[in-house]
């Protein structure tokens, strides 16, 4: 495997680092085609349980209120290794953190009542159209991760500003969920989608703005699994260029796929410094911009990951092609790049 | 010439493809062929693929092995496996073979790009009997497809050069030579026995009958490269796995695996070791193009269903009313349209080269010979003889000149890297628009991202396919040389 | 090029960052060159 040029970071996040991946290749690895071709609720859940001992089941929940205690750049970290493995189940445990993220910003003691440690993995509502009427919860939730066989659903209702967030059980009168009829990657993290006509809340949780802190969540955390995604890529398609022969040499030693392969090393760096500098500003830009670009990285390197295979990237076996349909989605969610980029501009503009 | 009305769908094709639309001016009866052709191709979409397409794929998913042979016998109605078949024989090809297959198989592969290659794999696998003379399997072999064809049984060919170990290598020359092979058809008594195994083979499971080019010496692949035909029934001869792809899934890609079968000599096309030339760079030189057309109709499907999307009205508002999305659709106007100069370019062209092979008096009076005796077997003899594909030899070498089918090659290579990677980035494109919306039309994208991405790598990677171009137009290092008649080839 | 016409005329100093910046690309390397470069190293170290 080439070397990555070393990533400084401290003490404590190469130690989680270690304990992420080891999580994952021991947890994932071994069953990542089963997670994509039958992503069952129970194979989901017993994945994700294991993760709770990396803290991240309740990741952005302060340790005083029972929950992780990770910080932001923490639980990017322990994202993207996982997401080296199995980008949906490190995308199930973004939404459920994200999920959860208003028990840690709100006037709230402890997590959120009713939540108990079976309580995973939990959805997060958004983006969609909901309102917040005498007491109960109406609306729309096109797509959204962890949609079905969740144990509760986040939501921010949109008309009051974003500065309440209403969870509600999955079973509550009101709340349908419907699975995405044949997602194209992610599949693990379930996609689907949420229609709730009147649904009664367990929880109403207010402070802070709640809205801009689940989307920079996701923004920085698909960024992170972004990154994981690259050294997939990565990863395979450089054991795969030094085992094959073609033309005459190994594919290793064939400049193209050089540049292909050195595109990637400069992706994983670049992205990983995108978001360490997004993790440590509390403002919404820096995420999206790490987004933008490293969901960008990941399509390329997943698609020249899977032309370095040829015939073989295209076959499931590999387990190459699941990374191009992953990526694309990472891409896809929580809005449209060009969307993105308005908004950034637009931010800049009344900032 | 009664002038014919042509129907809206002529007009717009004529429109579409302005160089068609020039070519009717001179040769009416020539373009409405090809317009008919389309429009048949609009019809099976209508009734066959489009109903079953998204079905199927995901169906496929769950179950590799299964294969939809309705839409098999449904495709005999529209006599899609005769396209490659000489009108002599009772087929369709004309002096517009290559863009025939071409026009429809973009056509068909707006609806399903599975779908498409299941159709086009076997035109690809009658290729090389056409392609090679081998006119001893013309009467027998081709008349069969066509007269089954009729009676609405699908008689299916494929064409098998990938390798476990050499995927790119076998389609160039100069990789050929350092390839490393795993099959091998080794001279005995009476033909040759074969032993190894094939890979990636599109419509390989299904096929009665498969074309093969294979070293007769493995150490020495580019001096013995062959071309054979494979009957699926020969002993020793079976498909044991089909893959589990991302896309295209309707077309199984097969294993073959030969175990000491036996193919006698009638069934080597064109001559022994002159398999790289007759059987893989004449090929090329005709199929790159329409894997071009493949490439275009998979993102021609996904442009109008993310077309469809734009005018979807959500909240109100409608994807099409805003500046970036029309700036994004006449993007992807444009990219398709440069997709299509550039595969009919190539079309147009390949035709102008093999139209003489279908259509030359000389040729056509072999054919004046009642086909009673054309379909003995002394007559086969006769023709398999070193003298016979001498005669027939000396026929192709007038109409098909080296440097013409050097050029072809370069085009085709072109036609085909440059479509494909203009479709990726259109599907890639539209699915990044579109993001996660609940529209319908989505599905369907996600479908053709899935689905183009294979058109980047068969018929030879990307990569090779530039190197082609770099080696037959720019360098001039790649010349095709077909091997003349009573010898074998020599480079 | 976004004014239009204006980006290519000189007074408004928009065709110079664009030749400007064409320059920072192409040296001290050609972007290839350290991209091979960079896959070289990390399989040296």
């Amino acid at each position: 495997m080439a070397r990555l040029p070393e990533f400084r970071e401290e003490q404590e996040y190469r130690i989680l680092r270690e304990s992420a991946a080891s999580y994952a290749a021991n947890e994932l690895a071994p069953q990542a085609e089963e997670l994509d071709l039958e992503p069952a609720a129970w194979r989901v859940k017993k994945a994700i349980s294991k993760a709770g001992e990396l803290g991240m089941l309740s990741a952005l929940v302060p340790e005083e209120k029972g929950g992780g205690g990770l910080d932001d750049y923490a639980f990017c970290v322990a994202l993207e290794e996982i997401a080296v493995e199995e980008a949906g189940i490190a995308v199930a445990l973004l939404a459920h953190n994200a999920a959860l993220l208003p028990s840690a910003l709100g006037e709230f003691e402890g997590l959120i009542t009713g939540v108990g440690a079976e309580s995973y993995p939990a959805c997060l509502a958004f983006p969609g159209e909901i309102s917040l009427r005498d007491g109960k919860v109406s609306g729309k939730v096109p797509f959204a991760f962890n949609a079905v066989d969740c144990p509760f659903i986040t939501l921010i209702p949109t008309d009051e500003a974003g500065t309440r967030a209403a969870t509600v059980s999955a079973d509550a009168t009101g709340v349908s969920a419907e699975p995405e009829a044949y997602p194209l990657g992610l599949r693990a993290a379930c996609p689907g989608s949420l229609r709730l006509e009147g649904a009664e809340p367990s929880n109403l949780i207010s402070g802070g703005n709640m809205l801009e802190a689940v989307e920079r969540a996701l923004y920085l955390g698909l960024a992170a699994v972004s990154v994981g995604i690259i050294r997939n890529s990565l990863r395979k398609a450089y054991a795969y260029a030094r085992e094959r022969y073609q033309a005459g040499k190994m594919i290793i030693e064939h400049q193209q796929m050089r540049l292909f392969l050195a595109e990637m090393l400069a992706g994983v760096e670049e992205g990983r410094s995108l978001v360490r500098e997004a993790s440590s500003s509390p403002e919404l830009a820096p995420s999206m911009i790490a987004w933008l670009r490293n969901t960008a990285r990941a399509c390329q390197a997943a698609t020249d990951g899977v032309q370095i295979h040829g015939g073989y990237g295209y076959m499931r076996d590999y387990g190459m092609e699941r990374l191009m349909r992953d990526a694309k989605y990472c891409q896809m969610y929580p809005s449209t790049s060009q969307e993105a980029l308005l908004r950034l501009l637009d931010m800049s503009e009344t900032g | 010439m009664v002038a014919t009305t042509l129907s809206e769908r002529g007009r717009k094709l004529l429109r579409d493809f302005p160089a068609l639309g020039a070519l009717h001016q001179h040769d009416r009866r020539g373009i409405e062929g090809l317009i008919d052709l389309v429009e048949r191709a609009a019809e099976y979409n209508r009734t066959v693929a489009l109903p079953r397409a998204l079905e199927l794929d995901e169906r496929m998913e769950r179950e590799p092995d299964y294969f939809d042979w309705e839409m098999m016998r449904e495709a005999c109605k529209y006599r899609f496996f005769s396209l490659a078949i000489p009108e002599v024989i009772g087929g369709l090809a004309s002096k517009y073979m290559v863009t025939g297959m071409a026009l429809v198989v973009e056509e068909l592969c707006s609806a399903c790009g599975g779908i498409g290659l299941a159709i086009a794999a076997h035109s690809l696998g009658v290729a090389p009997v056409i392609a090679s003379g081998a006119m001893a399997h013309w009467d027998t072999v081709l008349h069969e497809i066509v007269e089954e064809e009729k009676k609405g049984n699908p008689v299916l060919m494929a064409y098998a050069i990938t390798e476990p170990s050499a995927g790119t290598d076998v389609e160039e020359p100069e990789f050929l030579e350092v390839a490393k092979i795993g099959l091998e058809a080794k001279k005995v008594k009476g033909g040759y026995r074969v032993n190894g195994r094939k890979c990636f083979i599109s419509g390989g499971s299904e096929a009665k009958y498969i074309t093969m080019t294979a070293a007769t010496d493995r150490s020495r692949p580019l001096e013995t490269w062959t071309t054979f035909l494979v009957e699926r029934d020969m002993e020793g001869f079976s498909t044991p796995r089909v893959e589990l792809k991302m896309g295209q899934r309707a077309c199984h890609a097969a294993e073959l695996l030969f175990e000491d079968v036996f193919i006698p000599d009638s069934h080597v096309l064109g001559y022994e070791g002159d398999g790289i030339e007759n059987g893989i760079l004449i090929i090329m030189a005709a199929s790159r193009g329409p894997v071009g057309a493949i490439a275009t109709g998979i993102a021609r499907g996904a442009f109008e269903h993310f077309l469809a999307w734009t005018r979807e009205s959500a909240n109100g508002k409608r994807p099409i009313d805003e500046d970036r999305i029309r700036m994004a659709l006449a993007d992807m106007y444009a990219a398709l349209e440069e997709n299509r100069g550039l595969y009919l370019g190539h079309s147009l062209g390949g035709d102008a080269l093999f139209r003489n092979a279908f259509t030359h008096p000389i040729f056509l009076s072999a054919f004046m010979i009642p086909r009673r005796v054309r379909a003995s077997k002394p007559y086969a003899s006769l023709l398999n003889s070193y003298y016979g594909k001498g005669l027939v030899n000396i026929l192709f070498r007038y109409f098909i000149k080296d440097d013409d089918a050097t050029d072809m090659l370069a085009k085709a290579s072109l036609a085909k890297f440059a479509c494909a990677d203009n479709a990726m980035a259109l599907v890639a494109r539209a699915l990044e628009l579109m993001g996660a919306t609940p529209s319908p039309e989505r599905r369907w994208v996600e479908k053709a991202y899935r689905d183009v991405k294979l058109t980047q790598i068969y018929e030879g990677t990307n990569q090779l396919n530039r190197l082609a171009l770099f080696n037959a137009e720019i360098a001039g290092t790649l010349k095709i040389e077909i091997p003349g008649p009573f010898k074998k080839g020599v480079r | 090029m976004k004014w239009r016409g204006h980006g290519y005329m000189r007074d408004y100093g928009m065709e110079r960052l664009m030749r400007d910046a064409k320059y920072c690309q192409m040296y001290p390397s050609t972007s290839q060159e350290a991209l091979l470069r960079l896959l070289d190293m990390s399989e040296m170290g």
